[in-house]
């Protein structure tokens, strides 16, 4: 999975603007996520393979963290 | 010499829709993130006296004086809502009656949600093809907002209420303008969008009516409205598209063969989501809800009706209808715009 295509689809998700969301971007605390967001990003990642869950976002605070949490799925 | 049979073939077609939305609008908060996702701006809301088969009577006349309909007529009645009057008798039997249609009209009532419309036209093309009826009305109401917590933000901006009425008929014409069709249908997702107390499983109770607070602050109880949204996307994502795409390769087409697509106008950021899934271009893609939310089973018929006033699918266009929701039930449609 490439970093700008995964960078993408979140600006999509959280209706961001076209190229403003780096690895360093700070995020939502995962409470004040919508139900929407959440969703699409587990739908996005089960399309490509990687089954992440709900409860694996939950300490994420920047989207770089959204990344490890696929490299370490990949590495697994 | 061999006597030549005749057998009587009737085609059916959509000869017209109007819809109504109650007067009372309620404003979705501009500043929420949210609203600007979900695309819907405001709803309309029924009264407290004002129930569903009060707004399909409405939609039903705007039918009759706008086609010049004369109600005897009329031989059958389908009517779909989630929200009746009664558990018995059928709202259609009463719907009959108020709008003056005869006694000879067949009614019957059915409870389905978001896919209802699509349904509805499967039934109504099978009674006129078979010979059973001449001239149908198809009729979706609901008022979800009558189980909605005002509390409950999760279904509160998405809903709102109204009816639409559609004339359906025996066509002239070599071929039907209606179908084919698709269904499906997964009743493990049941749980995911329901109104779990008030029926004879869970009757309402006092206990039924405690409210409970979930995780992200909303109210709700057991005789409320509750919506899994995750698990939503998630089916209507994956099975809806999964459907459009297997009637298309059951029917050896594509979607260039349609001329416009008429999809269950669940929220507008969950519709972008199919539309860019299944490549379908912008520009023949309904999206009609800033104004209304979801309506359920009727958001396929206003949409249709809307596209149709503002020039978007005139005559002989092909279109496409995905019916999805609550069940978890589907279905996928084509039929001639006449």
């Amino acid at each position: 999975m490439k970093l700008h295509e995964l960078a993408k689809e979140f600006e999509y998700i959280v209706q961001a603007e076209e190229g403003t969301v780096t690895v360093d971007t700070e995020l939502d605390s995962f409470a004040d996520w919508d139900s929407l967001a959440i969703a699409s990003l587990l739908v996005y990642f089960d399309e490509r393979g990687i089954g992440l869950r709900e409860a694996d976002f939950k300490n994420v605070r920047k989207f770089g963290d959204i990344v490890n949490l696929v490299e370490q799925y990949i590495e697994k | 010499m061999v006597a030549k049979v005749g057998v009587d073939v009737y085609h059916s077609g959509i000869k017209g829709i109007e819809y109504y939305l109650p007067e009372h609008e309620e404003q979705n908060d501009p500043i929420e993130r949210l609203t600007a996702k979900i695309g819907i701006n405001s709803r309309r809301i029924a009264m407290p006296n004002e129930f569903a088969s009060d707004l399909a009577c409405r939609a039903i006349d705007k039918l009759f004086r706008t086609l010049d309909i004369n109600p005897n007529e009329v031989d059958f009645l389908l009517y779909c809502t989630q929200s009746p009057d009664y558990f018995l008798p059928s709202t259609s039997c009463l719907i009959q009656n108020r709008v003056g249609l005869p006694t000879s009209c067949g009614a019957l009532d059915m409870n389905l949600g978001c896919s209802g419309f699509v349904y509805g036209l499967a039934l109504a093309k099978g009674l006129i093809e078979a010979g059973t009826a001449r001239n149908i009305i198809l009729v979706t109401s609901d008022t979800y907002s009558k189980f909605i917590n005002p509390r409950d933000k999760s279904v509160k901006v998405l809903f709102g209420d109204g009816a639409a009425a559609t004339l359906v008929s025996r066509m002239d014409g070599p071929n039907s303008h209606i179908g084919p069709f698709e269904f499906g249908t997964d009743g493990k997702g049941a749980e995911n969008l329901i109104v779990p107390a008030g029926g004879l499983r869970e009757p309402s109770t006092g206990e039924s009516a405690i409210e409970y607070e979930d995780e992200k602050g909303n109210i709700r109880s057991r005789a409320n409205l509750y919506m899994n949204g995750s698990e939503i996307y998630n089916f209507a994502i994956k099975e809806v598209s999964h459907c459009v795409q297997s009637f298309l390769d059951t029917h050896g087409e594509t979607i260039e063969d349609y001329d416009y697509f008429v999809f269950h106008q669940a929220n507008a950021y969950m519709l972008e989501a199919l539309r860019r899934k299944l490549c379908i271009p912008q520009e023949k893609f309904s999206v009609q809800l800033n104004d209304c939310g979801n309506t359920v089973s009727s958001s396929i018929p206003i949409a249709l009706c809307r596209e149709a006033e503002n020039g978007q699918i005139p005559h002989g266009s092909r279109i496409m209808l995905v019916g999805f929701g609550v069940g978890y039930s589907w279905a996928v449609c084509s039929i001639k715009w006449q």
